[in-house]
């Protein structure tokens, strides 16, 4: 772990993108500037098969094992999440994000913080007069795909190796999921085991191949069936368009009276460690009574991770820099430069 | 430990302790240095508490699982108000202090350099947190150590605090300072103390005992070793000899007050809980006895001849009144006013005209490297002490004004439980001797302490009148607004409001060198 410490990466561009949108007099709402928050990642609704792995509808779980494995590990767990502020402005949108990723080890979280900035516009004058300002005709697609590649990098790059990584968010999902499949494939290069962790989600793969008309979502039926500290048995899904979209996903229950979340892995990384995902999901289990959050379940790590984000992104302060920059705000608008 | 500066919240500036160097909490009190390129900043800790790195569930210990070490971290979040930079800028402006500087404690070069002082009265400066008072130590371990400027003693002193608070002790301090290192006014000095409790003052001339190492250790930072005080006296009234087994009897001296010298203004101390109006009509009575009455017609001039005067029972509580104008007057005593003076004089008289006893004049007490203590801690002495001290006062005072012989030694006056001596002194009559010694003190070289256990007591005219405070722990019953807990000092330290030592508040007293046996 020596070589790894705190950091907080700033990219060039950062700040040369201030720079040209002060040129060009982008008219932007002071008070439109939103508040740091988390991405919304879609979860897979499509078609495909469901397999049992672990014919078993309810496993123990033990927190004690997952503290020892944290403690006596080879392992080095880290923790990914990210958080977002949108700028809007008459010429398009910018977004600011902060990449956390946390590297746990006993002593201590290292934190490595990684602020990436795009300004989306559909205006090809403004492209024109601008080397980093981005043309799209979707912006709501395109800034997610820039932040999956901002991540990735991030997380390749810096992530130790022979480590588990919890992500927040889905493997699979609407177009996020060809980025994940990269990164779970690079990650797995450096001996590194992606885990990746659903909340909140009305996806309902298991209820409508297993449970039909039992329950609502995936969600519930684990919710009732499901007693605290204690998780479903895996299952294996694969997309019937897509044969690499592939996961193998448990639901675990941290607490009682609150929903469930979602814990799932690539095939390609269930094949290779597949005798350690109990020891795994200990860990997990442990990390999630650590932080005991009832309502936003999340294993520790990542609930650190994501108050990193979220706090360099106050930092940054935005506002500041729209003041700083010198001009006067008017009611509702106010120029980047 | 260090610290790492943030910024500035609500005119304090913010600190957290650095990671690496975390060693523990550091106190409410404690003196920082901030230090950037070639300026420093002095701070002083004005809040501390700990913070955890990372919240943890209480989940952990309802399942028995025991927390990563990293969940156990803490840190120390600090906020401290600026006392000086160094170098002080000469264009007017005070330096930012800017963020992410690291800070250390200070160093006695440091606080010798923003008290601006290093002679004076040698003592520790102190912290608090929580229940836990301490000496604050530099990043070595030494004790930092503070010099009241000698000009203090002469802008008068309050100080409070309960029994076993360390009160006493620091009037001993303070005293054997003032007879044998004073320096100001061509120092040494005189001391003059009232005894009001056990033998508390009358063993000055031996050294202190203690075997704790604290304590020695304390007085080898001050450079210094017990000893007593050479040149000393105990003056009781009358008969009351003390009889405590540590005192030098051969010290002892016998005193008694004159009637037919007393002066009638003397008497407003006799009953302290004697209306303002029944004060000042025994001054007057007294007085019309003394001119008119007294050695004519076969009346006699002591004290229990007043008091036959006084309490003839065919006066029927009348009495010619002379006031000092020289008007005369017939003024009817209230039953309970006759009778609480009745008693009182009748308690007191025994202290009067006694023979072989001795009136103790200005030049008794104005001896430079020599204390004195009147000791009225005997019974039923109070009341005749109020008149002796009112005495004493007045002929030190105008020894000094008329500036013969001895009025150039400055003395240090203690009047330990003082409400007992002017717990009815509202007014700026009964007060007059005292306000002109606390007024003039600084041109004539008098200094007054004023000791008593509560706050509440002090008569609120004294209160206004002192320049320093110290207050011990139990200093005050009313005072819910304290800033510190004065309920966590331990014996010898105080909070303190000094004359030219305006930034140290919170102090320990090292234990007097001599006059203290601990047990």
């Amino acid at each position: 772990m020596g070589d790894y410490y705190s950091q907080l990466i700033l990219p060039e561009d950062f700040n040369k993108l201030i720079a040209e949108l002060q040129n060009l007099n982008v008219n932007f709402d002071s008070k439109g500037i939103t508040f740091p928050s988390r991405i919304e990642s879609s979860d897979y609704q499509g078609i495909g098969k469901i397999k049992v792995i672990e014919d078993m509808s309810a496993i123990d779980l033990n927190p004690m094992l997952g503290y020892e494995y944290i403690k006596n590990s080879n392992y080095i767990i880290s923790g990914y999440d990210e958080s977002l502020i949108s700028i809007p402005a008459l010429e398009g949108t910018g977004y600011i994000f902060a990449h956390a990723l946390v590297i746990l080890n006993s002593e201590k979280y290292i934190p490595i913080v990684k602020l990436s900035f795009n300004f989306y516009t559909k205006s090809k004058i403004l492209i024109e007069k601008s080397n980093l300002i981005k043309y799209t005709e979707n912006q709501s697609i395109q800034y997610k795909i820039d932040y999956m590649m901002t991540r990735n990098e991030l997380i390749i790059k810096y992530n130790p190796s022979n480590s588990i990584i919890l992500i927040d968010g889905p493997l699979i999902g609407g177009q996020e999921s060809i980025y994940n499949i990269v990164l779970n494939s690079e990650l797995l290069k450096k001996k590194v085991i992606p885990v990746f962790i659903v909340k909140n989600s009305y996806s309902s793969l298991l209820v409508d191949n297993l449970y039909e008309g039992k329950y609502n979502s995936d969600f519930e039926f684990a919710f009732k069936i499901l007693k605290k500290g204690q998780r479903t048995g895996l299952y294996y899904y694969q997309d019937e368009y897509n044969s690499n979209n592939v996961k193998i996903f448990t639901y675990l229950k941290p607490y009682d009276n609150v929903s469930p979340i979602r814990l799932e892995v690539h095939e390609d990384t269930y094949k290779s460690y597949k005798d350690q995902l109990n020891k795994i999901f200990n860990i997990i289990y442990y990390l999630l009574i650590s932080q005991g959050d009832v309502k936003n379940p999340q294993p520790k790590i990542v609930a650190i991770a994501e108050d990193y984000a979220r706090e360099v992104l106050k930092a940054v302060n935005m506002d500041n820099i729209i003041f700083k920059s010198g001009l006067i705000p008017t009611i509702n608008y106010t120029r980047f430069g | 430990m260090r610290l790492i500066t943030l910024g500035e919240e609500g005119g304090k500036i913010k600190l957290i302790s650095r990671d690496t160097e975390n060693d523990g909490i550091i106190p409410y009190g404690s003196y920082i240095t901030v230090e950037d390129y070639d300026k420093k900043f002095i701070l002083r800790v004005e809040n501390s508490q700990q913070i955890n790195y990372f919240n943890v569930s209480p989940m952990l210990a309802d399942m028995d699982l025991k927390p990563l070490l990293v969940d156990q971290k803490v840190r120390n979040i600090v906020s401290a108000i600026r006392i000086m930079e160094i170098p002080q800028r000469e264009d007017g402006l005070n330096s930012y202090i800017k963020p992410m500087l690291f800070a250390r404690r200070s160093n006695q070069e440091e606080i010798n350099y923003i008290m601006n002082n290093q002679r004076g009265v040698p003592i520790f400066s102190a912290t608090i947190y929580a229940y836990t008072t301490q000496v604050f130590k530099d990043e070595n371990k030494n004790p930092i150590i503070v010099h009241i400027p000698e000009k203090f003693f002469f802008y008068q002193t309050l100080i409070t605090g309960a029994t076993g608070s360390g009160k006493t002790a620091a009037m001993k301090y303070f005293a054997q300072y003032f007879i044998e290192k004073l320096e100001t006014y061509d120092g040494p000095g005189a001391v003059l103390a009232i005894n009001v409790k056990e033998d508390d003052l009358l063993y000055m001339d031996k050294p202190s005992r203690t075997n704790r190492k604290e304590i020695i250790d304390e007085w080898k930072a001050i450079g210094e070793e017990p000893h007593g005080i050479n040149s000393f006296r105990i003056y009781y009234p009358g008969n009351n000899v003390p009889t405590s087994k540590k005192i030098d009897r051969n010290k002892a001296i016998s005193i008694t007050i004159k009637t037919n010298k007393l002066n009638p203004e003397n008497l407003s101390g006799i009953i302290q809980n004697l209306p303002e109006k029944g004060a000042e009509q025994i001054i007057d009575i007294f007085r019309y006895w003394q001119v008119k009455v007294m050695g004519r017609d076969g009346n006699g001039d002591k004290m229990s001849d007043f008091i036959d005067y006084f309490i003839d029972p065919n006066k029927e509580r009348v009495y010619n009144a002379l006031t000092e104008n020289g008007n005369t007057f017939q003024y009817t005593l209230h039953p309970s006013t006759y009778y609480s003076l009745k008693n009182a004089f009748i308690t007191a008289s025994k202290f009067f005209d006694v023979d072989n006893a001795v009136e103790l004049e200005a030049k008794d007490i104005l001896e430079r490297r020599k204390m004195s203590v009147i000791d009225l801690s005997q019974k039923n002495a109070i009341g005749f002490g109020a008149i002796l001290l009112r005495d004493i006062l007045d002929k030190i005072y105008e020894e000094k004004n008329k500036g013969e012989s001895n009025s150039d030694v400055p003395i240090l006056i203690i009047i330990d439980e003082v409400h007992e001596f002017y717990g009815n002194s509202k007014t700026y009559e009964a007060l007059k001797t005292l306000d002109a010694i606390a007024r003039k003190g600084r041109s004539l070289g008098i200094g007054v302490i004023f000791a008593s256990q509560n706050l509440e007591d002090i008569p609120s005219g004294i209160s206004k009148i002192v320049n320093t405070k110290i207050f011990f722990k139990g200093y005050s019953q009313k005072d819910v607004h304290k800033i510190i807990n004065d309920d966590a000092l331990a014996p010898g330290y105080a909070i303190s409001k000094i004359y030219g030592l305006s930034f140290v508040n919170l102090i320990k007293f090292p234990l007097p060198l001599g006059g203290l046996y601990e047990k």
